[in-house]
């Protein structure tokens, strides 16, 4: 006959290892927030503010580290150097050159020159996906978002406006990304049956393009018998937006381009452009599965928009009577 | 004849009342809902097309609007014309769109311009494009009456090819319900009851029938047999012996017992279970029968194009008589119930991979899959019925008769609910379904087949002991086996290059959808099962071979002519029902004229083995048939196919009649 006591001590022993299984409340441990230096080539823009407020959509509690750096190296240097000392968990790049400095040149993976202990997700509204694949390719901390649009849909766009057949581009020598955009644009217009007609800057002394040129190299494309001017993103050329695309109404010669600056601040008349909000949250989506899943960047594909907004300046068609589709009107945003 | 007429009014009567008052339910239902499914189309589909017309003639006078609202001037609109014409392609069932100005100008006009010849066959909506209270124009969107019509009869056309599937369906359920539930238990009770009647107590039913009646008589026969046994014990005493001995030699002469229990069980017919399980994988073969030569065609794309329609049928096929020898040795090894299991896998398997992947190895590789695994399921079944086949001699006819059954209401019911499925989900749908219910199937042999070894597998070869030692001339033997062999080679080589892949073809060419092919498909199965018994039972019943024969050639000869002039038309489906009818009139008699001789024959010498080059000669025609057919149709058209399988069989009845004269001239 067993007792009592012994009965009930067999049971608290049997009990133990089922005891010790359960999760029994205990004295809570605080989260550590998650830290991430935000790396900017200037000020906060819709990407970047996009990218903080899919972070908090995604219930993420974070230390946001904003770091102006342009495109100094000494300053991305030292940022990066602070982003160790204070134990970032992720760092964001806004824009192509701050991606491509971080992740440092292509095919090298070297730490010296790179950051590679460190989870890295881009936000570049200038590379396209196919680049932005490249950037990341053999790196396993770099993913992001490449939201520049293939030259190949930007052509179906500028035929959807008009069978433009003719289409004429001036190109900025002194800009690679530039070189590489009008590559693609020859070969997509080479299937598209367009022609293309380029012209290129003269450069300085100094190697930077001449401004004074552009109305006469728009001149030029007019006398070829240009039908549209494309106008590839370009940082020198949006800068000097205003400038050209004058010089192109004053030619009759309506302008398409990938920068929605052009369209905003300058004269051109319709364009496909990427959407930067998209674009922020989008990689403030790919942060928060890097931080709250432990996903590894390398398995998180670079990734391109899935759509894209189409924009078109009423007061420039009007004034070139060159006006849009009914179709177009239907899904394009307008400007008056 | 007169205990088949007791057993009639016993049990068939009551089977057939069963069947007739559920299949009337049905029918009552059916046709109520398909009554007030052909209501719903003049209440709902034309006020639908008409809504249809105003909503898409509002959203584009708005997108009018819209663009002048963006600071477009109305007479600088631009590309309307693109916008009415992509509206009009997205739109199948809108007929034309207009611009028109305020003045009544036509400025754009999208469509083929039939409302400008006979305005009255369209109906019309106007919307105004109006912004800041001026009306500009207006836009006109038109539906054609005829498209409405048309779509109405599509659907009514659908809704009767379901009906009547739906009943053909409803009927192979009751009679498998009525048959494995009532008229099985009753003959076969009937049959132990005959034989008690006459005196032999040495049977009982098998114990996989748990029919209460059943058991009485079980029981019954277990105490007059224990009873037969007391006597004989107790007349064996030596006091008895003599006055017991003239007693029990009597009682032996008229009744026959079992020494201990029971001699041996009475097997169960088991005809119904294999026409309810081969039904399912023959269902969902024959959903495909519509669309895969044309399927084929379009995913073998890269093969020669004389291989494109049917080297998939003929891959299932080959699949399936090259197994059919394997599968019955494997069907004896593994039991009835696993190889019937192991054969839905295979079939469900390869009809899935179909269905998710479209490919053309996949869909070679899934027909011969699905072939194979046909065959495994097919063996399985006959093998269930071999007891029945081995004992009941009368039953020898019974498997093969309950699967032609099931092969033609497979054929009838199947295509139609098939075409409908691939028009409005797709083809890989049907694939789906099909595997599916061969899943539904692996139930059912789970419940109906076992995996006892009672019986060895007996082949339909064996020798049976002869009740006549007479044997027939070498030359009329030979005779028999050269009609056998015509015959079930021109049959299976139709089949499939006539039934299976030149209809479907033809078909093609001249309906509008999958399913109208699979209802034109159903009318054409249907006449062999309505006249299909009728011939037979002429042929067998009146020696009218000759006769018939000519008939069915008349028919032929008739039917096939206009497919060699021109292109097809459909004016001409009378003559592909002309030619099916002959085929099948002309096929029947030929099977009946062989079954009768090889049935005579058996009488006399029991059941000869049938050479192996017959055999291989008569499967090669059923995988080959298609092929052949469809390397006729790239070479000449679907409509000199059907006229040369036509020709083919007209080939094959002369030289059937041929060796029937010679054969019938041997005998004499």
């Amino acid at each position: 006959m067993i007792s009592r006591r012994t009965m009930l001590a067999y049971l608290a022993t049997l009990a133990a290892p089922i005891a010790s299984a359960l999760p029994l409340p205990g004295p809570a441990t605080p989260a550590r927030r998650a830290r991430i230096f935000m790396l900017l080539a200037k000020a906060e823009g819709p990407a970047d503010q996009a990218f903080r407020a899919q972070l908090a959509l995604d219930g993420l509690d974070t230390e946001i580290v904003p770091r102006e750096v342009g495109s100094d190296i000494v300053k991305i240097t030292a940022a990066v150097r602070e982003a160790r000392a204070r134990g970032a968990d992720l760092i964001y790049a806004s824009g192509a050159a701050l991606a491509e400095a971080l992740a440092g040149p292509a095919g090298a993976n070297d730490p010296a020159r790179s950051v590679t202990d460190i989870p890295i997700v881009f936000t570049a509204l200038t590379l396209t996906p196919e680049q932005g694949a490249a950037l990341a390719k053999g790196r396993r901390n770099v993913t992001g978002v490449a939201a520049a649009i293939p030259p190949a849909t930007q052509l179906d766009a500028i035929r959807a406006y008009r069978p433009f057949e003719r289409v004429g581009v001036i190109v900025n020598p002194a800009n690679k990304t530039t070189l590489a955009t009008v590559e693609q644009l020859r070969t997509a217009a080479a299937l598209h049956n367009v022609a293309l007609i380029e012209r290129h800057l003269p450069l300085d002394p100094r190697g930077q393009p001449l401004a004074s040129a552009l109305p006469e190299l728009v001149a030029a494309l007019a006398r070829q018998d240009a039908q549209l001017l494309y106008v590839p993103q370009d940082d020198w050329l949006a800068t000097n937006a205003k400038t050209l695309t004058d010089a192109a109404l004053s030619q009759h010669l309506p302008s398409f381009t990938a920068d929605a600056t052009l369209l905003r601040h300058a004269r051109a008349l319709f364009g496909l452009v990427p959407s930067p909000e998209s674009a922020g949250r989008i990689a403030g989506h790919q942060a928060a599965r890097i931080l709250k899943e432990g996903a590894a960047p390398d398995t998180l594909p670079v990734q391109g928009l899935p759509r894209h907004r189409c924009i078109i300046n009423m007061s420039v068609a009007t004034a070139l009577e060159l006006y849009p589709p009914v179709a177009l009107l239907n899904t394009a945003e307008i400007l008056r | 004849m007169k205990d088949a007429r007791q057993d009639h009014r016993l049990y068939a009567r009551a089977a057939a009342r069963f069947i007739a008052t559920v299949l009337g339910t049905v029918l009552l239902v059916q046709f109520a809902l398909s009554v007030y499914a052909w209501s719903l189309a003049d209440q709902f589909v034309v006020p639908a097309l008409q809504r249809k017309a105003e909503n898409a003639g509002v959203a584009m006078a708005r997108n009018l609007t819209r663009a002048m609202a963006a600071g477009v001037p109305w007479d600088k609109l631009e590309g309307v014309q693109p916008y009415f014409d992509s509206v009009l392609a997205a739109n199948s069932d809108l007929a034309y769109a207009l611009l028109i100005d305020g003045q009544g100008h036509l400025l754009v006009r999208a469509g083929h311009g039939g409302e400008v010849v006979a305005p009255e066959q369209f109906v019309s909506s106007v919307n105004e494009v109006e912004r800041r209270y001026v009306t500009y124009g207006q836009v006109q969107v038109g539906v054609d009456r005829r498209f409405i019509t048309s779509r109405i009869l599509t659907i009514r056309n659908d809704t009767g090819a379901l009906f009547i599937a739906s009943l053909v369906l409803a009927f192979e359920l009751a009679w498998f319900a009525a048959t494995l539930g009532f008229t099985v238990p009753m003959r076969h009770a009937a049959q132990l009851l005959g034989r008690m009647a006459a005196g032999d107590y040495r049977y009982r039913t098998d114990t996989g029938i748990p029919a209460p009646l059943a058991n009485g008589i079980n029981a019954l026969q277990g105490r007059l047999n224990q009873s037969w046994a007391e006597v004989t014990r107790l007349a064996a005493d030596q006091r008895r012996w003599a006055q017991s001995q003239p007693i029990l030699k009597r009682l032996s002469s008229l009744y026959r017992f079992a020494d201990g229990g029971f001699a041996q069980d009475l097997p169960v017919d088991r005809s119904s279970a294999v026409r309810a399980l081969c039904f399912t994988f023959l269902f969902a073969d024959a959903l495909t029968r519509a669309f895969l030569p044309e399927y084929s065609a379009v995913l073998l794309a890269s093969l020669p194009a004389w291989l494109r329609t049917g080297l998939p049928l003929t891959a299932g096929l080959a699949g399936f008589v090259l197994a059919l020898p394997m599968a019955r040795d494997w069907t004896r090894q593994a039991g009835k119930r696993n190889a019937f299991v192991a054969g839905t896998l295979i079939a469900a398997l390869a009809l899935a991979a179909t269905a998710y992947v479209s490919d053309a190895a996949v869909l070679l590789l899934g027909r011969t899959a699905a072939g194979i695994g046909y065959a495994v399921m097919l063996s399985s079944c006959l093998a269930a019925t071999d007891a029945a086949l081995g004992t009941e001699r009368r039953n020898m006819h019974g498997a093969p008769a309950a699967l032609g059954a099931a092969f033609l209401v497979a054929e009838i019911s199947a295509p139609p609910l098939g075409g409908i499925i691939a028009d409005t989900i797709g083809e890989r749908a049907v694939f789906l379904t099909g595997g599916c219910l061969i899943l539904v199937s692996a139930c059912l042999g789970m419940v109906l087949l076992d995996n006892r070894k009672p019986d060895p597998f007996r082949t339909p070869f064996r020798a049976l002991p002869a009740p006549s030692a007479r044997a027939a001339p070498a030359a009329r033997e030979r005779g028999i086996q050269w009609l056998d062999l015509i015959s079930g080679s021109v049959a299976r080589f139709l089949f499939g290059g006539f039934a299976a892949l030149a209809v479907p073809l033809w078909l093609a060419a001249t309906a509008h959808s999958t399913a109208s092919i699979g209802r034109y498909q159903m009318v054409l199965a249907a006449l062999p099962l309505v006249f299909g018994p009728l011939f037979t039972r002429l042929s067998w019943r009146s020696d009218a071979y000759v006769m018939l024969l000519v008939l069915a050639a008349g028919l032929v000869g008739g039917g096939m002519l206009p497919f060699f002039d021109g292109p097809p038309t459909p004016g001409r489906i009378g003559a592909l029902a002309l030619l099916g009818c002959g085929i099948v009139l002309g096929l029947a008699v030929q099977l009946v004229v062989v079954g009768r001789a090889l049935k005579a024959r058996q009488l006399r010498q029991g059941l000869a083995p049938v050479p192996l080059w017959h055999t291989a000669t008569q499967r090669g025609a059923l995988a080959l048939g298609p092929l052949a057919a469809g390397l006729l149709a790239t070479w000449r058209g679907p409509d000199v196919t059907l006229g040369v399988l036509g020709a083919i069989f007209l080939a094959g009845a002369a030289l059937f009649g041929a060796v029937l004269y010679r054969t019938g001239k041997a005998e004499t």
